[in-house]
C-alpha cells in the first residue's frame, strides 16, 4: 500500500508539488498522467526518498524514510543511471547483496525475461539506453519489493521488452504488489491501470478509476486527459 | 535574410552578453599589446633575424598543431544533435554541412592569435621583434591554422569509418615524439652536451639552432612557411608568392576533398552528438560527469563481485570498481602517474648545480609538489560517483553507515599512495629526511587525501549547479584557503611545542609540523563527513 498525504515540494519559489494526496491499495496499479512539467517525476522521486518534501509518504503504513519502508520499495528512474564499471551481472548481484536477497534464481529469471543473457558481461556504459532501462527495471525488482514505482518505464524499450514489462506488471499486480507508473503516453498503460491521477501544475486535476471509465457514457482516458490538460474541464 | 548558420550564431551570441563583453575586453587588450610594441624602448638583446625566423617557426609549429587538433579531434564533436537533424538530413550542400562547425573552430583560432598578440611586449623586450614581424607571424599563423584545420578534418572523416579515427592521433603523437627525440639528439651532438645540460646552452643559440634544424624546417607547412618570412627579410618574394599560392591551393584541395569526396562521417558525428546530448541529459538528471571520466579505462577481466552482504556490499563494490578501473590491484592510476612525475622531477632537481647546499629546500619542494598533485588525483573518488546514482539513497541501510563504508573503501588506495609519498620524500633529500619525518609525512598524506576526497564530495553536491569549470575554481579556492590556514596554524603552534618540550631538531620540528597539519586535516574531514551525512539525509539527491 502506498499513501501520499499533503505532499509539497518547492524549489525556492517554484512549487513543483502542491499539497498532493493519493492512495494505492495492495494489488492496485496507479498511473500518474500529465503533460511535461506537471510534477510526475518530482512526486515519484519524493516517494523514492530522493527529494526532500513536506507532508507524509508511507509504504505499507511506514514512513518512506524508514529503512523498513525502503526494503519494500522498488524504483525505476526516468533516466537509467547505472555504474559505468559494473557489468549487467554485477549490477544485479550488487543490488541483490545490498538488499540481502537470497533468491538468486529470480535474478536469472529476470535476465532471461528481458533478454539480457548475451550481454551480461557488458559494462553499464557500453549498453544502449534501452538495455540500461532493462537493467534498471531488473535492479528495482530483484529484491521482490511490495511497492514498485516506475518513472516513464517504457521509454527506449524494444517491442519485446515492452510486452514483457506489461506482462510482468500484470503478474506483479496479481501477486498483490502495489504499482505506480508515471507516464504521459496514455496508450501504453491502457491494459494495466486501476486508478489514474491526472496531474497539472503540481496538483491532481482529476482522479478516475478503471471501473468508472468502463461505465456507459463515461469519457475515455484520452478524452478526459485532453479535456483537463487543455483546460476544458475541472477535476 | 541571414543564412540559418549566421542566424543561429547571432542569436546564441545575443544570449551571452558576458561572453561578448569578455571578448571585447580581450580584443582591446590584444590591440593594446600590439600597439605598444614599438613604443617600449627597453631591449634585452639586439635584433637578430635568424633568431626571429626561428621563433616564428616554433610559433607556426604550435599553430599547426593547434589547428590540426581543432580539425581532427574536434570536428566530429562540434555538431550538435540539432545540426545532425537539420543539416545532415536537410537540403544543404556538403559545403554548408562541412562549414557548420567551422565557426567554433575559427573562434579557437582567433583565441590562439589573441594569445600570441598578448605576448607582444615579451617578444619585443626579449628578441627585439617589431610590429611588422608580429603581423607577419599572426598572418602566417592564421594561414597555417586554416591549412592544418582542413587537413585534420579531411583525415578525421577519411578515418571515421570503422572506428579507425584514433590512427591519425597515434601518427600525430608518434611524429612529435620522433621529432623531439631527433632534435634532442641533434642538440646534444651539435653542442656536445648531455641532455641534462641542454638548459645551460645560451637560449638564443639554442632557439636559432632549433629553428634552422632540418626536422623543424621539414615540419609540414609550419616549417616550410618559415622560408616565406626568411624570404621577406632577405627581400626575396619568390617564396612568399609560391607559398601564398600553395596555401590557397591546399585549402581549396582539402575543401574539395570534403565536398566532393565519398567520405561518410555523418555516423560518427551523429554518435558524438548523441553522446554529448546524453551527457547533458544525464547532468539534468543529477549525474555529474566531471567525475565519470574515471571509468573510461575500465575493462572486464577475471575479477568477480562475490563479497559483501547488506552494508558491506557497498564497501566491496567500491573496492571491486577501484580494482577494475586501476587494473593494478587497488593503485589509483592517476595518483601513481603523478608520483612517477614527482619522483622524476625531484631526481632531476637533485642533480641541479648548487641544490646540494639547500637540502631542506628540496623537502619543502617535494611536499608542495606532492600535495598539489594530490588535490587533482584524489578529488574524483568513487563516493562522489555513488552520490550521483539513486542506489545509495535507496539501499535500506543507515545513511551514516552507507557514507562511512563508501569512504572507507578508499583506504587501500590512499594508504598505498601515502606510503609511496613517504618514499618520494626520502629520495628528494636523503641527507636530511629521517624516518620520523617519513612516518609523519605518511600520516599527513593519509589525512590530506581524505580531506581532498571529502571536500570534493561536498563541493560537487553543493555547487554542482555552477557548471563544471566554476565548480573547479570554487573547489580549488576552498582547498587553497584551507591549506594556507592549516600551514599558517601549524607554523604558529610549533614554537609552543618548542617551549613545552625544549628546543627541537629540524627533522623533529618538521615531523611535528606534519602531524599538526594531519590533525587539522583530520578534524576538517570529520566536519565534512558530518556535513556529507547531513546532505545524504536532508538534501535532494
Amino acid at each position: 500500500m502506498l499513501t501520499v498525504e499533503n505532499v509539497t515540494k518547492k524549489y525556492k519559489k517554484l512549487v513543483a508539488i502542491d499539497e498532493l494526496s493519493f492512495r494505492l491499495n495492495d494489488g492496485e496499479t496507479g498511473v500518474l498522467l500529465g503533460p511535461n512539467g506537471a510534477g510526475k517525476s518530482t512526486i515519484i522521486k519524493c516517494i523514492a526518498g530522493l527529494l526532500q518534501f513536506t507532508g507524509t509518504i508511507e509504504i505499507n503504513g511506514i514512513s518512506n524514510k524508514d529503512l523498513d519502508a525502503k526494503r519494500q520499495l522498488g524504483y525505476v528512474p526516468e533516466v537509467p543511471t547505472l555504474y559505468d564499471t559494473l557489468t549487467i551481472d554485477e549490477h544485479l548481484e550488487f543490488i541483490r547483496r545490498a538488499y540481502k536477497s537470497d533468491n538468486k534464481q529470480y535474478m536469472e529469471d529476470l535476465i532471461e525475461r528481458f533478454e539480457l543473457g548475451d550481454k551480461r558481461r557488458k559494462l553499464g556504459r557500453e549498453l544502449s539506453k534501452g538495455m540500461q532501462q532493462k537493467v534498471s527495471i531488473c535492479c528495482a525488482l530483484i529484491h521482490d519489493p511490495s511497492v514498485i514505482i516506475f518513472d516513464e518505464p517504457l521509454v527506449g524499450l524494444d517491442p519485446h521488452a515492452i510486452k514483457e514489462l506489461k506482462a510482468l506488471i500484470n503478474e506483479l499486480k496479481a501477486a498483490g504488489k502495489t504499482i505506480l507508473i508515471s507516464t504521459h503516453m496514455i496508450d501504453t498503460i491502457e491494459e494495466t491501470w486501476d486508478v489514474v491521477n491526472i496531474m497539472m501544475n503540481g496538483k491532481i486535476a482529476a482522479t478516475r478509476h478503471n471501473t468508472d471509465i468502463m461505465k456507459a457514457g463515461e469519457k475515455s482516458l484520452d478524452e478526459l486527459f485532453f479535456e483537463i490538460t487543455e483546460g476544458r474541464l475541472d477535476g | 535574410m541571414l543564412s540559418p548558420a549566421a542566424y543561429k550564431a547571432v542569436h546564441s551570441l545575443k544570449r551571452r552578453p558576458v561572453a561578448i563583453a569578455l571578448g571585447l575586453i580581450a580584443f582591446i587588450w590584444g590591440i593594446y599589446s600590439l600597439k605598444n610594441m614599438d613604443i617600449y624602448s627597453f631591449r634585452m638583446m639586439s635584433r637578430n633575424n635568424d633568431l626571429l625566423v626561428s621563433i616564428i617557426e616554433i610559433v607556426l609549429i604550435a599553430a599547426f598543431d593547434f589547428g590540426f587538433i581543432l580539425g581532427n579531434r574536434l570536428f566530429p564533436m562540434n555538431y550538435s544533435m540539432a545540426d545532425c537533424t537539420f543539416h545532415f538530413s536537410g537540403p544543404f550542400t556538403r559545403f554548408k554541412v562541412v562549414m557548420v562547425p567551422f565557426g567554433k573552430a575559427f573562434l579557437g583560432m582567433l583565441f590562439f592569435l589573441w594569445f600570441i598578440s598578448c605576448q607582444a611586449l615579451t617578444l619585443t623586450v626579449m628578441f627585439d621583434m617589431n610590429i611588422y614581424d608580429m603581423f607577419w607571424m599572426l598572418g602566417l599563423c592564421l594561414v597555417i591554422m586554416l591549412i592544418a584545420y582542413f587537413l585534420g578534418v579531411v583525415l578525421a572523416v577519411f578515418f571515421s569509418e570503422g572506428n579507425k579515427y584514433f590512427i591519425t592521433s597515434y601518427v600525430f603523437l608518434g611524429y612529435h615524439i620522433i621529432l623531439i627525440i631527433t632534435l634532442l639528439y641533434m642538440i646534444t651532438s651539435h653542442f656536445h652536451v648531455s641532455v641534462r645540460d641542454i638548459l645551460n646552452i645560451k637560449a638564443d643559440e639554442l632557439v636559432i639552432y632549433l629553428g634552422h634544424a632540418w626536422p623543424a624546417r621539414s615540419f609540414p607547412f609550419a616549417g616550410w612557411a618559415s622560408f616565406i618570412y626568411e624570404g621577406h627579410l632577405g627581400g626575396n618574394y619568390i617564396p612568399f608568392v609560391l607559398g601564398s599560392m600553395a596555401a590557397v591551393l591546399l585549402v581549396g584541395v582539402f575543401m574539395a576533398l570534403l565536398i566532393f569526396g565519398k567520405y561518410e562521417y555523418y555516423d560518427r558525428a551523429c554518435s558524438m552528438a548523441q553522446r554529448a546530448n546524453d551527457f547533458r541529459e544525464a547532468r539534468k538528471a543529477g549525474v555529474d560527469l566531471a567525475t565519470t571520466s574515471l571509468a573510461v579505462d575500465a575493462r572486464v577481466g577475471r575479477e568477480t563481485l562475490k563479497h559483501g552482504w547488506g552494508l558491506s556490499a557497498i564497501f566491496h563494490k567500491h573496492v571491486f570498481e577501484n580494482i577494475r578501473t586501476s587494473r593494478i590491484f587497488f593503485v589509483n592510476q592517476a595518483a601513481f602517474l603523478f608520483r612517477l612525475v614527482c619522483a622524476g622531477f625531484l631526481l632531476l632537481a637533485r642533480t641541479s648545480d648548487g641544490i646540494e647546499e639547500y637540502p631542506h629546500l628540496m623537502v619543502t619542494g617535494a611536499v608542495a609538489i606532492i600535495m598539489v598533485f594530490n588535490t587533482v588525483a584524489f578529488t574524483g573518488g568513487r563516493t562522489i560517483l555513488e552520490f550521483n546514482r539513486p542506489f545509495i539513497y535507496m539501499i535500506p541501510e543507515e545513511p551514516r553507515q552507507k557514507l562511512f563504508v563508501s569512504v572507507a573503501a578508499e583506504i587501500p588506495e590512499i594508504l598505498f599512495d601515502s606510503l609511496l609519498c613517504g618514499g618520494i620524500l626520502y629520495i628528494a633529500s636523503p641527507e636530511v629526511v629521517t624516518w620520523k619525518m617519513v612516518l609523519a609525512f605518511v600520516v599527513l598524506m593519509i589525512s590530506f587525501d581524505f580531506f581532498c576526497e571529502m571536500l570534493s564530495l561536498v563541493c560537487v553536491r553543493l555547487f554542482r549547479k555552477l557548471g563544471r569549470y566554476t565548480l573547479l575554481v570554487v573547489k580549488y579556492a576552498i582547498i587553497i584557503t584551507i591549506v594556507s590556514l592549516t600551514e599558517g596554524f601549524s607554523q604558529l603552534i610549533l614554537p609552543v611545542f618548542s617551549k613545552i618540550s625544549g628546543p627541537m631538531s629540524w627533522d623533529l620540528s618538521t615531523a611535528a609540523g606534519y602531524i599538526v597539519s594531519a590533525v587539522i586535516y583530520g578534524l576538517v574531514v570529520l566536519l565534512l563527513l558530518r556535513f556529507a551525512r547531513y546532505m545524504l539525509e536532508r538534501f535532494d539527491a
